[in-house]
């Protein structure tokens, strides 16, 4: 049976430990990269590389930086009062890009996952605490998922925020723009309707 | 193969994919069934939304021939339960409820039973104003279904009656009187403390939710039963950790 160079099947190997990439995929990268010029290859290379060695954690925030601290953190129009808890960094992307919100993200790098055996003690809660009570914010704003886990952090960040005097609200959850209502199933529509507000 | 139909309560859903998510439901009558909900993360997916801890309802899946991982296909809400999940004491309680049925639900005797056990506490979910008596509650029947809790009537050794302090015996995993329990490995448990376990054994939750026990008799149920499901489950809760953390008696 024919067989890769050691070299090649060894960057299969590597590409196949990729989310989402499986052995026909990472052929498919290898033999791309392969028919590349080595201009466009070493490209791709030193940007990964740079991507590994420069970009790091916002300490304050937790969001992705190649600075000190992240670009929002940085902002001085940013609205320092007004903290949205998010679970992920690419959350805060996803936040970016609806353009509307002023004020600063914490990002917990993970939800409570009671049946997994994470805790808030796994995630950046401390840190949010620590935060809140450091700077005494206006109102922080839950923007966990709205699967279970997410709904549970939420419970928990939110009677810890209350205890230590801090406004908390919750985003909304209900029936995607767009759609039609006969398509929602009951637990949408719920809290679609518990989420109603004054038209 | 052609496709199963039963009711399940979802007692596992987490993401396998991007968009796919492996769910577990606790059956009336295949026990635990393990799935793979394939596309159930899409926006246009017909099982967006439904498959969260604790939904109930009718599903379809197609059994695996080579494994316990089975495709499910299709699941349409009976009953959800928004007040289980209301308080970040009741959402951390049916975790544990969840997890403990699904550890041990194997076949279908035992998994009716664990299933009827779990609907109940979920239909009653808001009768649960005392979690950590709502907890005994559930123990004992749980270790009653797995056979495991031992019979509270007599001694195990002479078969008389428990009079006085009794003792209970780890390795026999019984209740023994002073006498019987001479010369043997026991724990003293004060009288209260069987009388409350009877008690909580025969009654329905809403009565046990009006149980007054000391702190003492509590922490002896407590470290019992905790004794009995640790030695009956054979793996770690990892629930419980977070249970104890943000509810405590």
């Amino acid at each position: 049976m024919a067989r890769y160079p050691l070299l090649m099947q060894r960057a299969l190997d590597a590409l196949t430990e990729l989310p989402g990439i499986g052995p026909r995929s990472a052929q498919r990268i290898l033999f791309h990269i392969l028919r590349e010029r080595r201009e466009e290859t070493q490209t791709l290379l030193d940007s990964l590389a740079a991507v590994k060695a420069r970009i790091r954690f916002c300490p304050i925030c937790g969001n992705l930086t190649s600075h000190q601290t992240c670009s929002i953190c940085r902002d001085p129009s940013r609205d320092r009062g007004l903290i949205c808890v998010v679970e992920d960094p690419k959350d805060v992307i996803a936040l970016e890009q609806a353009g509307k919100f002023p004020g600063v993200y914490h990002v917990l790098m993970g939800k409570i996952v009671p049946l997994d055996g994470i805790g808030h003690e796994d995630i950046r809660v401390k840190e949010l605490l620590d935060r809140a009570a450091k700077n005494a914010p206006r109102e922080v704003i839950i923007a966990t998922g709205s699967d279970i886990d997410g709904e549970t952090t939420a419970l928990y960040l939110s009677r810890e925020l209350k205890a230590a005097g801090v406004k908390v609200t919750r985003i909304a959850a209900g029936i995607p723009v767009g759609s039609s209502l006969d398509f929602m199933d009951p637990v949408t529509l719920m809290k679609a309707l518990e989420g109603r507000r004054e038209y | 193969m052609p496709p199963c139909k039963t009711r399940g309560i979802v007692v596992r859903s987490r993401d396998y994919t991007e968009t796919s998510r492996l769910v577990n439901f606790l059956t009336p009558d295949s026990g635990l069934v393990k799935t793979l909900a394939k596309g159930a993360l899409r926006p246009a997916s017909p099982l967006r939304g439904k498959l969260e801890l604790p939904n109930y309802g009718h599903l379809v899946y197609y059994p695996s021939r080579t494994s316990d991982l089975h495709v499910l296909a299709q699941f349409d809400l009976i009953e959800h339960f928004p007040r289980a999940v209301a308080t970040l004491e009741r959402s951390a309680f049916f975790h544990y409820l969840a997890e403990l049925a699904s550890a041990a639900a194997f076949g279908p005797e035992l998994g009716g039973g664990l299933f009827q056990l779990l609907l109940h506490s979920l239909r009653r979910a808001e009768q649960l104003n005392a979690l950590p008596q709502g907890r005994i509650w559930f123990e004992i029947r749980y270790l009653y279904l797995l056979g495991v809790l031992p019979p509270l009537a007599a001694c195990a050794g002479c078969g008389g009656p428990m009079a006085g302090t009794v003792r209970f015996s780890p390795a026999e995993s019984s209740w023994l009187c002073p006498k019987c329990a001479a010369g043997r490995e026991t724990v003293a448990v004060e009288p209260g403390v069987i009388a409350a376990v009877r008690y909580i054994q025969d009654n329905r939750l809403e009565r046990v939710m009006n149980l007054r026990l000391s702190p003492r008799q509590f922490r002896t149920i407590r470290g019992l039963l905790r004794y009995l499901v640790d030695s009956s489950v054979e793996k770690k809760l990892k629930s419980r950790q977070f249970l104890d953390q943000v509810v405590r008696p």
